[in-house]
């Protein structure tokens, strides 16, 4: 088995809350973004990163590229420790492992045109200036789908879908092996959420790129995804190959996020399960398992409000962290 | 066939622009009518003109840069809305047509607890004491299905979740019961699980009220599950319009066929395996330069040239319905072999 | 007055209209310059500021005396005339040579001295605000003494250690004493902007702290110190003002509008226009730079930045 390109252990970020007492006392509470989360990812391949929101995806992602800095655990990038490194080196590193950005109006610096934005990647690590930089940035629009004319442009004067190719050339630059894309095309209307979906998978076999697909909606990471990571208060609650997770899911939380997704054909009645219950902050998570208070399963019992579940594997290559995974709902 | 709760006929409303750019002539000659008691869905993407078409029911609109041209017709019961007094206007917003809006957050007023705020609407309609209305609203509060109504009647806005300033926010829309709620966007901005949750608020609740609902929003599923009949938007115009089951069925406008097409469903092959999604190439006009003859001919995979030249009318796809039931903008319903994509 | 004169005095005002009208033009492609433009005294007030400018530049050719020339010492004060535009003050100078003249002196120190405190607060604000922790905590304790202070009397006490306080010192006095409201601002810019995409993706892709501020915070938080800034030469310049009214500041017998009120305060009874036209200069000039400054603030709103 080829070693993973990406591999995560026991990934941890807290955020201290509140403190009481005007700023002076000890802090309130604490908000456990992300909670001992791993995964691995082969190179080449998409693992999809889901969850509702305040469920920690975007940290993780985040924490994987030391844009925040994570508490604890370990981030193995083509055989590198992350975590561990020192500043030069760290951004050394930083050309391997990139990130595309969910808000197209807000990852782009207004006062930059793109010609701008695409060389500043070009100059911080010395790969090119003067003419043969020019020529990289034009070969990279054109990549991207976007005629080189657009370099004179400032963002205001992109459409969404283009300000996203604009923010995937900006990363390729550099030309990573690893890109996290954090909802990259949430904020996108339909028809230009499938352009750009393409565009990334053309790309990925181009340049045989891996990819942390992190987003909300089951159905886009169905598409692109070849495994699966769902994610609840800063926890992997269940982690699978696409397809197993999609015929089968077997965490009550997969089966009703997947059930609770609008399918666009009005012929499709399906049981819907409407969860009760909001989706929980996490600077209170519940004790035991974290999903106990909204889940529908029958068999819920005592031990789900004490006893935390395992992340365990219940069939090959699927892992839940619930106690009745072998009878899913 | 019953008289229409709402009927809108050949809206306009155009918008003055800073730079020398023109005129944004967002709706553009837009049709529909809402019958009591069904749930009209208003699909379309960003810049198609559907929220501005919301507004324009309610003349919403800040009139400056705005204005809803003459020969634009909202009828609602029978009056015509573009020419009521103010004061009339205003007796029927929040008491007969209400409208609920996508960010619960900044359509709440901080700093006035909930209770208030749905208190404030029938108090100002319907006349009601502060005590009496306080109670209406902690009923409201649980016909929406807000746990312990008595104690969060005096929570802000900031004090709850996304999902209950949405319940708070229909709340306060149907206080006086109104006969048509406009969602524009309704839920939008909400995770998955409060969307269905949500949406199962609005069909309890249109049942128990007997209201007409204006569903707008982008995703085809949210419309597949809860409207009686669609209409899509594109470029200021509705492009196609039918009962839910044969739009979905037998999508006959490219755009909707395209828009079909592009969702990425649960119910479908990944793309992965079979390739790519299906996209529609190219992106929305701008307002300000909508393209001659079919607004969607750039995009369209059949266009021919009389696309190219003249816009079409929305046409009858007939169908089996009454007429009208199904229509269609488009010149392919002229010339049915053109349906072939260009290679 | 001679010919001369009145035709560069002529020439500075048609300057000034040319300036404003080139500008007018040049920035109506642009919304934010539209929007300048919109408020009426903006224009008015560039002009101002321009015609001043202008005549401060060229102060040699159109002012008709030299500003320390006594005129005729046995008739000093004499009443504004076609000869002496604005008079003569107390010690038979020429009053308009000696605004023209104390024009370099009082924009030029407002102006220097803005430049000061822009720097200083824009470096401290920044730092605070991108580094957080305890550099904020330090620089912002230091700054909330700063304010505490009462500026007039710290003034008063510094330009009282010299005797003749040189120019340069008078800058960097009233520079320094007034950087501390613009680094809040800029701190708390810089506090909202590190949090935006665009920085993080920067970040991502491998900029230092330097480069981040400088290429991706500050460009984008140019509007509110540029606003500031304009507001601040009116303060500055009053300031010196103040303090050449009271003999602290510039130092007689160089020309400043501030120690002109000086010369002329006792005569102000019999001989007012001493007084008086060097403080309507200071008035025009420092509601020019508010008016200015004002429409600034409105054209340069972000908030209104699409479209």
């Amino acid at each position: 088995m080829t070693p993973a390109l990406v591999d995560v252990q026991g990934l941890v970020k807290h955020f201290p809350g509140d403190r009481a007492l005007l700023g002076l006392g000890r802090p309130r509470a604490v908000v456990r973004a992300v909670d001992d989360v791993s995964f691995a990812i082969a190179p080449g391949e998409t693992l999809g990163l889901v969850g509702e929101s305040g469920c920690g995806k975007s940290t993780v992602g985040r924490a994987i590229l030391r844009l925040i800095e994570p508490d604890a655990g370990r981030v193995t990038i083509d055989g590198q420790d992350v975590v561990a490194l020192g500043a030069r080196p760290l951004r050394a590193l930083r050309r391997r492992m990139q990130i595309v950005f969910q808000d197209p109006y807000g990852s782009l610096n207004p006062r930059m045109t793109v010609r701008q934005m695409l060389a500043e990647p070009l100059a911080i690590h010395r790969i090119a200036s003067g003419a043969d930089a020019q020529r990289r940035i034009a070969a990279l629009l054109e990549e991207v789908g976007l005629d080189p004319s657009f370099a004179q442009s400032y963002a205001h004067e992109l459409s969404g879908g283009q300000r996203q190719r604009v923010g995937i050339a900006r990363a390729l630059s550099v030309e990573p092996h690893f890109l996290v894309l954090d909802e990259p095309v949430s904020a996108l209307d339909v028809s230009i959420q499938a352009q750009v979906l393409n565009l990334l998978a053309e790309l990925q076999r181009g340049r045989r790129l891996t990819y942390l697909f992190i987003a909300h909606d089951l159905a886009v990471v169905r598409h692109i995804a070849d495994h699966v990571a769902v994610m609840y208060l800063g926890k992997i609650v269940e982690r699978a190959p696409a397809p197993a997770l999609y015929a089968g899911p077997r965490h009550p939380y997969t089966t009703s996020l997947l059930s609770a997704v609008p399918v666009p054909d009005p012929k499709a009645q399906r049981q819907r399960i409407v969860l009760a219950g909001d989706v929980p902050s996490p600077a209170h998570p519940p004790p035991g398992c974290p999903f106990h208070p909204r889940c529908p399963h029958p068999k819920k019992d005592a031990r789900c409000r004490t006893e935390p579940p395992a992340l365990r594997e219940v069939a090959p290559g699927q892992l839940a962290a619930c106690h009745f995974a072998e009878q899913p709902l | 066939m019953t008289e229409p709760l709402l009927r809108v006929r050949d809206l306009k409303t155009y918008f003055v622009t800073e730079q020398g750019s023109g005129t944004a002539r967002s709706v553009d000659g837009v049709s529909f009518e809402v019958q009591p008691g069904e749930t009209l869905g208003i699909v379309g993407e960003s810049g198609c003109g559907k929220t501005v078409t919301s507004l324009s029911i309610l003349r919403l609109i800040p009139e400056p840069p705005g204005h809803i041209r003459p020969g634009s017709v909202i009828e609602f019961e029978g009056r015509n809305l573009l020419t009521l007094e103010p004061r009339e206007l205003r007796a029927i917003r929040g008491n007969q047509i209400a409208m609920i809006f996508q960010e619960p957050m900044t359509s709440l007023n901080p700093v006035f607890t909930v209770g208030d705020q749905i208190a404030e609407a029938a108090i100002v309609h319907q006349g009601l004491s502060r005590r009496v209305a306080r109670t209406r609203a902690i009923d409201m509060l649980r016909l929406v299905g807000i746990a312990d109504p008595e104690e969060r009647v005096d929570h802000y806005p900031h004090q709850m979740s996304g999902g209950m300033r949405q319940r708070v926010m229909i709340g306060m829309a149907l206080v006086c019961h109104p006969k048509l709620l406009i969602a524009d966007e309704p839920t939008t901005a909400l995770d998955v699980t409060i969307q269905a949750q949500i949406l199962e608020l609005l069909d309890r609740l249109q049942a128990e009220l007997g209201m007409a609902v204006m569903l707008i929003t982008h995703d085809l599923g949210v419309v597949a599950g809860s409207a009686d009949r669609v209409a899509v938007m594109y470029a200021g115009q509705v492009v196609e319009q039918a009962p839910t089951a044969a739009l979905f069925a037998r999508p006959l406008h490219p755009y909707t066929e395209g828009l079909l097409a592009s969702v990425p469903r649960l119910d479908a092959p990944p793309a992965r395996e079979h390739g790519r999604l299906h996209s529609i190439p190219g992106q929305v006009p701008a307002a300000t330069a909508w393209p001659e003859g079919c607004r969607f001919h750039p995009r369209c995979p059949y266009a021919w040239e009389r696309c190219r030249a003249e816009m079409p009318p929305l046409l009858d796809a007939g169908g089996g319905g009454e007429p009208g039931t199904h229509t269609v903008r488009c010149w392919l319903l002229t010339e049915p072999r053109r349906r072939t994509p260009h290679p | 007055m001679s010919v001369w004169t009145w035709l560069t005095l002529g020439g500075a005002a048609v300057l000034a209209l040319a300036v404003v009208a080139e500008l007018r033009r040049r920035l109506q492609t642009s919304a934010p310059g539209r929007r300048f433009f919109r408020h009426p005294t903006a224009a008015l007030g560039l002009f101002v500021l321009a015609f001043f400018v202008a005549i401060a530049l060229a102060a040699p050719v159109v002012a008709p005396y030299p500003p320390y020339y006594q005129i005729d010492i046995a008739h000093p004060n004499r009443p504004p005339s076609a000869q002496f535009l604005l008079g003569t003050d107390p010690f038979s100078r020429d009053v308009w040579s000696r605004l023209v003249y104390g024009a370099r002196v009082s924009l030029g120190i407002g102006a220097l001295a803005t430049l000061v405190a822009v720097t200083v607060g824009t470096a401290v604000g920044a730092v605070s605000g991108y580094f957080r922790r305890w550099v904020d905590t330090t620089l912002m304790r230091l700054v909330d003494v700063g304010l505490a202070m009462p500026r007039i009397f710290v003034l008063l006490m510094a330009v009282a250690l010299w005797e003749h306080i040189a120019l340069w010192a008078l800058v960097l006095l009233i520079g320094l004493t007034g950087w501390f409201g613009t680094s809040r601002l800029v701190r708390a810019e810089v506090l909202s902007l590190r949090e935006r995409e665009f920085v993080a993706a920067a970040r991502a892709l491998g900029a230092g702290a330097g480069r981040v501020i400088f290429r991706h915070v500050l460009p984008n938080a140019a509007a509110p110190i540029i606003v500031s800034g304009a507001l601040g030469i009116g303060n500055m310049m009053l300031l010196e003002a103040g303090l050449s009214f009271l003999g602290l500041g510039v130092p007689s017998p160089a020309p400043s509008w501030g120690n002109m009120i000086a010369d002329g305060w006792h005569r102000m009874a019999v001989a007012w226009w001493s007084s008086t036209f060097p403080g309507l200069a200071i008035s025009l000039v420092v509601m020019a730079l508010n008016a200015v400054g004002d429409a600034l603030r409105d054209a340069l709103d972000p908030r209104r930045e699409a479209v």
